[in-house]
């Protein structure tokens, strides 16, 4: 089973995580080159260095 | 954000990426994701509940771009026209994603116009006893 941060990644109940918030912080900062992806989509495949031109918005979440 | 995106089409992407649930716990229909079939299920799910104009992405099984953006739950990055990040926050506030949203576009045209040669601006959200204010907090600021 993958783990993030000593923890299971899919964990099955929410638990607030040590080191999580430090880990977030301690990336990329504003003016530094955003790391590229390509994620598959619902619509396509999507990669990020793709949509150079436009401001790009980008949220992470799920359902729950 | 739904209505960001709508207020800001034409001038903006957005992307949602879907990641791991936050809260399987407390939704019996969408348990901890065991496959990427399952994961891509849920992402259509919220597309069909919310009706987004975002453009949705679904991350793989194990986070591997989650993880590169800092593996928190409900986070939020601007890039820039160029490439380059312009804003990110942990936890995700409309109001403040579109004062950013708003700084960037402002930014960009500033620079194309030759105003500036480069522009940085940092700015830091105000964490309430010791917490991130709560997405119905956020929606009443």
């Amino acid at each position: 089973m993958s783990e993030f941060l000593g923890h299971v990644y899919n964990y099955d109940v929410f638990e607030s995580r040590q080191g999580e918030s430090e880990y977030f912080r301690s990336l990329t900062h504003a003016g530094d080159a955003a790391r590229d992806f390509t994620l598959p989509g619902l619509s396509g495949d999507v990669k990020l260095s793709s949509l150079r031109g436009a401001p790009v918005v980008i949220e992470f979440g799920s359902i729950t | 954000m739904d209505q960001l995106a709508r207020d800001f089409a034409g001038q903006a992407a957005f992307i949602f990426i879907y990641i791991r649930e936050a809260h399987p716990d407390d939704f019996p229909d969408y348990a901890a994701h065991k496959s990427f079939e399952q994961k891509w299920k849920h992402a259509v799910d919220l597309r069909e509940r919310h009706k987004t104009p975002r453009t949705i992405v679904v991350d793989d099984l194990d986070g591997a771009v989650h993880r590169l953006y800092g593996g928190r739950l409900d986070t939020c990055w601007i890039v820039n026209d160029a490439g380059r990040v312009s804003y990110k926050t942990e936890w995700t506030s409309e109001p403040h994603v579109r004062k950013a949203l708003e700084d960037t576009l402002r930014a960009s045209e500033l620079m194309r116009q030759g105003g500036f040669k480069d522009f940085y601006q940092e700015s830091m959200t105000a964490i309430e006893g010791g917490r991130p204010p709560s997405k119905q907090e956020s929606a009443r600021s």
